[in-house]
């Protein structure tokens, strides 16, 4: 069973000698609970395609649908419920909010929604994610290793259908991004999530399930 | 090793940096342009009020001309003039003084017209000409109103005047013009033709006849004094008197720029306040300066490179912001400094208007500028790249989270409280500030009471008085006619009048009894003080020394026969305090009876109660005697009558003594609805006469009130407008700068799933939560400071016309405009934090 699909999407940047062909009539179908790698040159159209798929973006041309959910016919609300629900993200730069304590973090997308957090839930993935006794502090106080597992944890509070993640280890040493990775691994088999991550580093890409190779905004074959 | 500084690529990163953050820019231009149009106004209003009180010096003076050289023959005129001092001379030559005692204490000379020296005196007629041919004669109106000429051309004028040998002459002219001299001349001139002199004195343009007055403009007008004996020991002339004009006097100079000054203090809160709004707005963008300065370094700019380029982008937003923002001062000007000074039949804006304030507003503007730089400029030169990229890493956050982890939207938006808090404080202290001194001046101008002035100006609503009792160096001729009783009748049957009170005076020649000028004799050289008696006290005034020789060696002394009622009455029962008798209004009615006014020095000083006095061959018994307050009284008696005793009598009794006589001066009361359309009558009135009468209105009154109670609290008022317009401007940037410094922040928050609606909500609570923290600042605060800190400085004042009065004001009319900005700004944000889709908000494109 697919969890995202995506048929002929087009996005496009400039105009003229300036068009940048970012998607170019992409096809691609991720199977639902596997780990899929999304690996390519530089300005290939990797977090275009990951942003398209996560809702943070429209396509030109196409259309995108994940669980079920035909992302063209929504609108910008539709779109905030989506995302808090359906997907958690996983960025290199963290993007956490620096003046929340690392609970507040975690628990941002739920307070988001107004959803009451599971307890036991929340308890199971910090102490998966080694963050219980580093609940009250803020992310300023965190190594990077530890802010990403803090960025993990907050991407999988709500329970996402399908987790994105753009070069998660892309700011981290390598026995860092080891860890983290193994993390994302073990929550998404562990929850029976989808992960779709893009990432430059070829060993990484051979633990996933499966490896889509992109090149001017198209799937090599 | 050799540092490559090219200097040249600064200049241009600042055309590009133009280029690509238009917005930023243009934001720092306006704010450039503010500052300078603030600046400008002040050094415009400064140097207005400064020249200002410099050409009430030149009026009190008389003249335009720096020097005027007097007595001078023609050839010694012509000496003076060739000197190279000089840069233009005027030439008056004298033909005599008039003489008549009822000019009064004015001087006013017969010459010999010339345009140029009219010119330099003011004296060129507004009605008809200067006279053309033998026998014309021009002059001022207060001349005419004491002499009794009609306001018409080619009226007779019959003039006394005395020629330089001392001989006196009457001689008669027809006049060609007139004009309204200025009330602060004590000189003037009447001019007449050549012709017309020849034949008064015969070769007064004689050769030996020094007779010529020169009037000199100088180069350079510094230090008159040794100028003017300078230029008379170069051209080998001595015994020559002469004046320096008031205006240039050091001293002068001085009190008008120490006048002037309170007018230039707020330069220094433009400086203060223009230094943080600018600063601010470069402030806001530093994170992204800080991104690109270390990128810079990082290629190998050096610090002195970074310091050009900062110079060169201040100067070029000084620059920019120059044409616009000298463009608001000087319409600032426009508005503002034609209600401050006030007087001139020009616009005082215009009439004052000079370069050099615009030039000193550029430079300031620079400066400040520079100035908001500066700190950026160290910050920039002294770090590495590491240490500028380190400086804008997101904050730690501080205190402690919620323990249940749950985040509200009033709670993340309570969190960026937190954030800038040294801006936030900042700001709110300099709103406090603006408020409070708006708060201090309105409550010093709410607390300036217009009826208490008006009523301590003028104890009645209208003054009309004779032409020749306007100024109080003119003599009253009472032969003079302009008004009569039928005028005050006429004014009582005008529906706007409640009352009409008449004064009528008349001088006349007394014998004192020996009882009477052994008692005044007695009184005069009681003891003033340790040092001198009452008669050396008034040593200073030779007429009424004369006046009172004469008394205690004939007897004789002049009486003042004044005929009044109503207001008139009233206001000398009020303030002349009876020394012997009471007053009696039956009695007083009856017309049996007079009071008698003389020093206001205890004791009595005239016929005391129950003496009798005869009054043109009518006896009268003295119902009391008072120190009489003649400060009601317009215009000034005859030398003769310095030293008086006044006699108050009914008017009807007065009339009966002095038929015909006409009114000294009316006091007219209104219905004060109805001022408008009285005073459109009195417009009218004045200008269907033909003889000059001195009205003095209400709205007069009210006008000088307005303009004593504005000049009282201009300065402070400027200063705190301006402060509360660069404080609002601050606060503005405050919630600007927290909001589009924090669009990626936004991009995460929605793509964890914020909707739009929640963000702008988000968005609206913060600003709600800082316009609530302005409004704990403000209302307790300011109250406190109205209620219990200006009672004590409107007593510390101590002006006669405040009574303290609360009013916050400046508060509640600060208040909504703090609230809609705190809300309305973050929202109008909301469109530039949110324009792009969240990927290119959270950086990277790929």
């Amino acid at each position: 069973m697919d969890m995202v699909s995506v048929h002929h999407l087009k996005k496009y940047y400039g105009k003229g000698e300036n068009l940048v062909k970012a998607l170019d009539g992409m096809d691609l179908t991720i199977e639902k609970g596997k780990f899929t790698a999304i690996i390519g040159a530089s300005g290939s159209g990797k977090t275009t395609l990951l942003n398209m798929i996560g809702g943070l973006d429209v396509p030109d041309e196409g259309e995108v649908i994940v669980d079920g959910v035909n992302l063209s016919g929504l609108r910008e609300k539709e779109l905030a419920v989506f995302r808090r629900s359906k997907v958690g993200f996983v960025y290199q730069n963290f993007n956490l909010v620096s003046t929340l304590t690392v609970r507040e973090n975690i628990l941002f997308p739920l307070s988001l929604a107004g959803s009451t957090p599971d307890a036991a839930f929340f308890d199971e993935i910090v102490g998966l994610l080694r963050l219980s006794d580093r609940l009250d502090a803020f992310p300023g106080e965190l190594s990077g290793g530890g802010q990403q597992r803090v960025a993990i944890a907050r991407a999988l509070i709500a329970k996402p259908a399908i987790l994105l993640a753009d070069e998660p280890t892309g700011n981290l040493d390598s026995k860092s991004g080891q860890n983290v990775l193994g993390l994302l691994k073990l929550s998404v088999e562990t929850y029976h999530q989808t992960l779709v991550m893009i990432t430059h580093n070829l060993e990484i890409a051979q633990m996933a399930d499966r490896v889509v190779r992109i090149a001017d905004g198209r799937i090599l074959a | 090793m050799l540092a490559n500084n090219n200097l040249k690529v600064c200049w241009r990163l600042v055309r590009r940096d133009f280029r690509f953050h238009r917005v930023k820019n243009a934001v720092l231009v306006l704010a450039a342009a503010l500052v300078t149009g603030l600046y400008a106004f002040v050094f415009l209003l400064g140097s207005s009020v400064q020249a200002g009180f410099l050409l009430n010096y030149q009026y009190t003076y008389g003249s335009t001309s720096h020097i005027l050289y007097t007595g001078l023959t023609e050839h010694q005129a012509d000496l003076l003039s060739q000197n190279a001092n000089i840069q233009s001379t005027v030439r008056l030559s004298t033909v005599g003084t008039l003489s008549d005692p009822l000019v009064g204490q004015r001087v006013v000379q017969l010459a010999v017209t010339d345009r140029a020296y009219a010119e330099t005196v003011l004296s060129l007629p507004t009605t008809g000409r200067l006279p053309e041919t033998a026998g014309e004669i021009a002059m001022d109106e207060f001349t005419m109103n004491s002499l009794g000429i009609l306001h018409e051309l080619g009226a007779p004028v019959t003039l006394q005047w005395t020629d330089p040998e001392g001989s006196v002459h009457t001689d008669a002219f027809t006049l060609s013009g007139w004009w309204a001299s200025p009330t602060n001349f004590s000189e003037a001139c009447t001019w007449i033709t050549a012709d017309t002199a020849g034949q008064l004195v015969p070769g007064y343009d004689g050769e030996a006849a020094h007779n010529v007055t020169l009037g000199v403009t100088l180069y350079q007008p510094r230090d008159l004094d040794a100028q003017a004996e300078q230029i008379l020991a170069d051209q080998g002339i001595s015994g020559v008197s002469y004046t320096t004009n008031l205006a240039y006097n050091e001293a002068r100079l001085e009190q008008a720029a120490g006048q002037a000054l309170p007018y230039y203090a707020p330069a220094l809160l433009v400086l203060l306040c223009g230094f943080l709004m600018l600063y601010s707005i470069v402030h806001v963008a530093a994170e992204r300066d800080s991104a690109f300065f270390a990128s810079l370094k990082a290629l190998g700019m050096t610090p002195r490179q970074i310091r050009r380029f900062l110079v060169e982008k201040g100067c070029a937003v000084t620059a920019l912001g120059l044409i616009p923002g000298w463009g608001i001062g000087f319409l600032l000007h426009l508005a503002i400094t034609s209600r401050i000074i006030v007087g001139l039949e020009e616009n005082p804006a215009l009439y004052f208007l000079s370069w050099p304030p615009f030039l000193a507003a550029g430079l300031c503007t620079l400066a400040t500028a520079l100035l908001a730089y500066l700190l950026p400029m160290l910050a920039l030169s002294r770090r590495t790249p590491a240490q500028l990229l380190q400086g804008i890493r997101p904050r730690r956050g501080r205190g402690r989270g919620n323990r249940d982890g749950r985040v509200t939207l009033p709670r993340l938006a309570l969190g960026t409280l937190a954030q800038s808090r040294g801006r936030t404080v900042l700001s709110a202290v300099v709103l406090l500030l603006a408020v409070v001194l708006l708060t201090d001046v309105q409550i010093q101008y709410a607390s300036l009471k217009e009826d208490i002035y008006l009523s301590a100006m003028s104890p009645w609503d209208y003054s009309i008085v004779d032409g020749s009792a306007y100024l109080s160096l003119q003599r009253y001729n009472q032969e003079n006619l302009g008004i009569t009783d039928e005028t005050a009748e006429a004014l009582l049957a005008r529906p706007e009048v409640t009352s009409v009170s008449v004064l009528k005076s008349r001088e006349i020649l007394l014998t004192a009894p020996e009882a009477l000028r052994q008692r005044l004799e007695d009184y005069y050289n009681q003891p003033y003080d340790e040092t001198m008696t009452l008669r050396d006290s008034q040593s200073g005034f030779p007429d009424w020394v004369a006046g009172l020789d004469r008394l205690t060696e004939t007897g004789a002394y002049t009486g003042l026969v004044i005929g009044l009622e109503g207001d008139y009455l009233d206001y000398m029962l009020t303030y002349s305090p009876f020394t012997s008798g009471e007053f009696d209004a039956d009695a007083f009615a009856s017309g049996n009876y007079v009071i008698a006014g003389g020093a206001y020095y205890e004791g009595v000083s005239t016929p005391a109660a129950g003496e009798t006095v005869t009054l043109a061959g009518r006896t009268f018994t003295v119902l009391g005697s008072v120190m009489h307050d003649n400060t009601y009284l317009s215009g000034s008696n005859s030398r003769e009558a310095a030293f008086h005793i006044a006699y108050f009598v009914p008017m009807e009794v007065f009339d009966q003594l002095f038929p015909g006589q006409g009114v000294r001066q009316l006091a007219v009361n209104i219905d004060h609805g109805q001022q408008d359309s009285f005073e459109a009558y009195l417009d009218a009135y004045e200008q269907d006469l033909n003889q000059g009468v001195g009205i003095t209105r209400r709205s007069e009154y009210q006008a000088n009130f307005e303009t004593a109670r504005l000049n009282m609290v201009l300065p402070q008022l400027i200063v705190s407008a301006v402060l509360l317009g660069i404080a609002l401007l601050n606060f503005v940037n405050l919630l600007v700068a927290k909001t589009v410094c924090r669009k990626q922040e936004f991009a995460v928050y929605q793509s964890l799933g914020m909707t739009h609606g929640q963000l702008r909500l988000l968005l609206l609570l913060e600003g709600g939560l800082h316009g609530l923290i302005m409004l704990l600042v403000l209302c307790p605060l300011t109250a406190l400071f109205a209620r219990f800190i200006m009672p004590g400085i409107i007593e510390g004042i101590g002006s006669w016309a405040m009574v303290y009065t609360f009013s916050l004001t400046p508060l509640w009319l600060s208040l909504p405009v703090i609230l809609v900005l705190a809300a309305g700004v973050p929202l109008l944000c909301l469109h530039f934090v949110t324009r792009g889709t969240i990927r290119e908000r959270l950086g990277g494109m790929e």
